[in-house]
């Protein structure tokens, strides 16, 4: 704690009013607050009203989790030596696991994740976000595509069967 | 009350698509991860979706996820064409650019699918301006490289080679980053030197990711630019007597074998700047250790090394790191040393040779490898950790004088094991 209060805090603040304090790190994982930090640096309160609160305070939880495994990794490049490929190895996978654990949020909170993401410019959200949502697409037939993304299907039969004569090859079953 | 209400505006909130809402670009990026198939699936699901896979910026060609029918032979390979043609074909050079391209076909072209369909994937590619391209399992090449090698726009590039190819004489590829060749050809000992030739032609190529094939037997890389150099011997390469290294510029260095290989080529050249190597040897016996201890000497100059060396059991242990008699090649860069194998006395005195040429260290990590021998001989001889095992050693700091006072322990701790 004594560490953290000689630290820079940054005030964000959520499209719905609620703070976040932050430390300086933290909030320079998202490229754009960096951005802003670099051309203003006396700024310490910032409104981001595009992101709400329960959003913000997610997108703040993997960029402390991923600052303080960055961290631990330094840490211990310091004590035990860099080379050590087991031990990173394992500090990665933990790492992995954690995000995939992370990753277990509802569709409409996922699409809402991305949206922060590429806004605040948080590249390993962003690709972590986006490769969720494909991977949620995988293997799913159209209507299981609509069904896990609440898509309501608005083309007329006319129109699905144009989609099918086009691309006869997306459709095929296996026998 | 509030909480109930808060639920049910939460629940249907979810029931919102949420994913029709993103902007174009994003929905754009997710369907680029997709295998083309699937993404080209996406096109039914409503009119938001009906033409964004179209601007996708990757082909993902995948033969493997076609269904097999049993009724008609040709359908998969017809499918297939199918798939090619109506995407990458009837790309534009005027539509948005394509940066990635993997195409995946299996290793015997079925009939329907021919070589010269691949080259005009690979020509309408060129005219698209792609950027990174993979090809997995293509035995057919020869016909298409050709057109492969006119992408002048590649920066990185990943093949399998299972046949007889002419590699190009002028230099096309000239923004290639990053280059991956598997080589799997058995016989033909030309085709190493035609790399070599072609690597000398590369003018920004910094990753080189190779895999030596059976048959060449001295083998000489050079290029000015390589920094990082992923070298894989294969098990069918016990004909290569040496592989030389001719990189100014390496930074990094990971050799590996993949399986047992009856004869380690020597490695020598000219590598002054290397930082970094990871050595990574399994079944090492007694008439490996030459080459290792050369290679050791070739990287002297790294300042970290992390070494993975697997031996054989043998009746008697042998030293891994250095021939019987000789001592370790000063490396006086050396900052952290990793070292994996099976600390037996010998090898924990050839290590310990290694330390005492290393004045620079300042971390150290060894761990014991253990072999099936239950021999005595093949034990640990590493001194007693603070887990209360004799596994591992960590030392760190070495520059401070007491960490180096209880490093030295380490060596004392060798002889009191040798007295007893």
């Amino acid at each position: 704690m004594a560490r953290s209060s000689t630290e820079n805090m940054i005030t964000l603040m959520s499209s719905d009013g609620e703070e976040f304090m932050v430390t300086e790190k933290v909030a320079r994982e998202c490229t754009t607050i960096r951005n802003m930090l670099e051309d203003d640096c006396v700024i310490t309160n910032i409104p981001l009203p595009n992101v709400t609160s329960d959003i913000l305070s997610m997108v703040i939880e993997y960029c402390m989790e991923h600052v303080a495994a960055a961290e631990k990794a330094a840490a211990e490049t310091a004590e035990k030596g860099s080379s050590s490929a087991p031990a990173a190895a394992k500090a990665n996978k933990d790492l992995e696991e954690w995000d995939k654990a992370f990753m277990n949020v509802d569709v409409y909170t996922l699409c809402d994740l991305i949206l922060a993401a590429n806004y605040l410019n948080v590249s390993g959200l962003l690709d972590l976000t986006i490769q969720t949502a494909a991977n949620l697409i995988k293997g799913k037939s159209p209507e299981q595509i609509r069904k896990t993304f609440h898509i309501q299907n608005d083309l007329s039969l006319e129109e699905e069967e144009k989609i099918r004569s086009q691309t006869p090859w997306a459709f095929e079953k296996s026998e | 009350m509030a909480t109930c209400q808060t639920e049910t505006y939460r629940e249907s909130q979810t029931e919102i698509d949420r994913l029709s809402s993103l902007p174009d670009d994003l929905i754009i990026t997710i369907l680029s991860l997709l295998p083309t198939r699937t993404a080209a699936r996406t096109s039914f699901l409503s009119r938001r979706f009906c033409n964004l896979c179209k601007a996708s910026p990757a082909f993902d060609l995948s033969f493997r996820s076609i269904p097999f029918k049993k009724s008609v032979s040709m359908l998969k390979s017809n499918s297939y064409v199918d798939m090619a043609t109506s995407t990458v074909l009837s790309r534009q050079p005027s539509d948005p650019p394509i940066l990635r391209f993997h195409l995946e076909v299996p290793e015997k072209l079925p009939s329907g699918l021919t070589p010269s369909f691949i080259c005009s994937l690979m020509t309408r590619a060129c005219s698209l301006g792609i950027r990174h391209l993979t090809i997995d399992g293509c035995w057919h090449l020869e016909a298409s490289l050709h057109s492969v090698f006119s992408i002048t726009s590649l920066e990185s590039l990943s093949l399998e080679i299972y046949s007889e190819v002419i590699f190009p004489s002028a230099n096309t590829l000239t923004c290639l980053k990053s280059l991956s060749i598997h080589l799997h050809l058995v016989h033909n000992l030309n085709m190493m030197g035609q790399v070599e030739h072609f690597l000398l032609k590369l003018p920004c190529l910094e990753h080189l990711q190779l895999t030596i094939p059976a048959g060449a037997e001295e083998v000489r890389l050079s290029s000015q630019t390589i920094k990082t150099l992923e070298l894989t011997l294969d098990w069918r390469c016990h004909t290569t007597y040496s592989v030389g290294l001719f990189m100014p510029s390496l930074e990094f260095l990971n050799l590996a074998n993949l399986g047992y290989i009856e004869r380690l080529p020597r490695i020598h050249g000219g590598i002054p700047s290397l930082r970094k190597s990871v050595i990574t040897l399994n079944y090492l016996h007694p008439e490996h250790v030459a080459a290792v201890a050369q290679l050791l000497n070739c990287i002297s100059q790294v300042e970290e090394l992390s070494l993975h060396l697997g031996q054989l059991a043998f009746e008697y242990p042998f030293c891994v790191l250095l021939e019987p008699g000789e001592e370790a090649p000063a490396y006086p860069n050396l900052k952290h040393l990793d070292a994996h194998m099976c600390f037996h006395e010998p090898n924990f005195e050839g290590i310990v040779s290694l330390l005492h040429q290393s004045p620079a260290l300042l971390s150290l990590k060894l761990v014991h490898l253990s072999t099936k021998r239950k021999r005595s001989g093949w034990r640990t001889k590493l001194p007693r950790n603070s887990d209360g095992n004799h596994q591992y050693a960590y030392f760190s700091n070495l520059h401070l004088k007491e960490n180096n006072e209880r490093f030295m322990k380490l060596v004392d701790k060798k002889s009191t094991l040798r007295r007893s």
